[in-house]
């Protein structure tokens, strides 16, 4: 665009009393209007897609309003309030005291009487399993709660500490996984993978 | 977002997951030089968001086919002179139906009819002088006087040589003065 001074020069040349003054337009804009048009007309075309889109697939539908029909007390939005009451608490099962310390001891039963049978010489399982429970029994008296929390969560995980992943490499099993593949399919899985060493099934 | 250069814009429209940003971006860029182009021919501002609006939509389908040998702005306010013009005759022909009236004398009285004016204000008093231009006057002179815009870019926007434009131009001026002074 030209620059104000060309045409002042215009104006000046022209004797114009427009001249040496600085364009000013008196109207208004309502506050805000720049900032939503371009939202505005985005909805416009995005309603015109859609009115585009009906009218190719049922143009009888375009005549119909799109107003629900559906009636509402009045000032319904304004009146509606969700009632707020206290309910009760939910308390998980596993959260419940009760049954924390059940479990736990049930657990520790269990862990004990697998040791005695793996590692206690026939004819002493009896004595020496029920002297093991009264001391375990004892034991558990004195930890805290943090402490019971920890031994509940170990025994629950069914941990041993001595857990690793195995390969089951009976040909059972592997004929049981290849049944679905065709000879085809393995060839071509073969032909792009790399044979599986000792070291890939360490990592896996 | 910065604003892009028109190339970029025009890049990110062909793309249809910029698609919606880059034209907002247009409309951000432009929208308030279109706007008080369209508000000076048609006075109301409902008036003027109506037209502008259906330009902005023109805009949304004629851009895939937008030639870039020609500026962006040139061709956005070709759009809406066009969509002014068009509005202008359909309001007139309502108006000769309904009114009996000239569509420039409606217009003043638009202009009047705002809750701002003020007769004893220059830039109000001026508005009147404009609406009493012709069509094409009031085109050349708003475009001119306004938009700055060179008569090179006018042509293209009004199709009509330089030097009828300058002739439009100075008659256009001659005739503000003439208002200005005398009424």
């Amino acid at each position: 665009m030209s620059d104000r001074l060309s045409i002042q020069n215009e104006l000046k040349e022209l004797n114009s009393p427009l001249s040496g003054q600085a364009p000013r337009m008196p109207y208004t804009v309502p506050t805000g209007y720049f900032e939503m048009l371009a939202g505005q007309v985005l909805g416009r075309i995005r309603q015109e897609e859609v009115d585009d889109e009906l009218a190719s697939l049922a143009p009888g539908l375009l005549k119909t309003s799109r107003q629900t029909p559906y009636a509402l007390p009045t000032d319904y939005f304004k009146s509606v309030q969700i009632p707020v009451t206290p309910s009760a608490p939910v308390v998980p099962l596993f959260r419940r005291t009760w049954f924390r310390y059940t479990s736990a001891v049930a657990a520790m039963l269990l862990g004990v009487t697998i040791w005695l049978n793996q590692d206690a010489p026939s004819g002493t399982t009896g004595s020496a399993g029920a002297a093991v429970v009264i001391q375990y029994k004892e034991d558990l008296q004195k930890l805290d709660e943090g402490q019971k929390d920890l031994l509940q969560e170990f025994v629950e995980a069914g941990m041993t500490g001595e857990e690793t992943a195995q390969l089951d490499k009976s040909p059972a099993l592997q004929a049981s996984l290849l049944a679905d593949i065709s000879e085809e399919e393995l060839t071509d899985f073969l032909d792009q993978s790399e044979p599986i060493t000792s070291s890939t099934e360490m990592n896996n | 977002m910065p604003l892009q250069s028109d190339a970029e814009l025009l890049q990110a429209f062909q793309v249809p997951e910029t698609r919606e940003s880059a034209y907002t971006q247009l409309i951000r860029k432009y929208q308030e030089r279109l706007y008080w182009h369209i508000r000076r021919l048609v006075v109301g501002h409902d008036d003027a968001n109506d037209v502008l609006q259906n330009v902005l939509i023109r805009v949304w389908k004629g851009l895939d086919g937008f030639r870039s040998d020609s500026q962006l702005y040139t061709w956005l306010y070709r759009i809406a002179t066009n969509e002014c013009l068009t509005f202008l005759e359909q309001q007139k022909r309502r108006l000769s139906i309904s009114l009996d009236q000239e569509g420039s004398a409606h217009l003043a009285d638009r202009v009047r009819a705002d809750q701002h004016f003020d007769a004893d204000k220059a830039e109000w008093k001026l508005q009147l002088a404009i609406q009493e231009l012709p069509e094409k006057q009031r085109l050349v002179f708003t475009l001119r006087y306004y938009d700055e815009m060179p008569y090179e870019e006018m042509s293209r926007v009004l199709d009509t040589s330089e030097g009828a434009l300058k002739a439009s131009y100075h008659h256009a001026v001659k005739k503000v003065e003439d208002f200005l002074l005398n009424r």
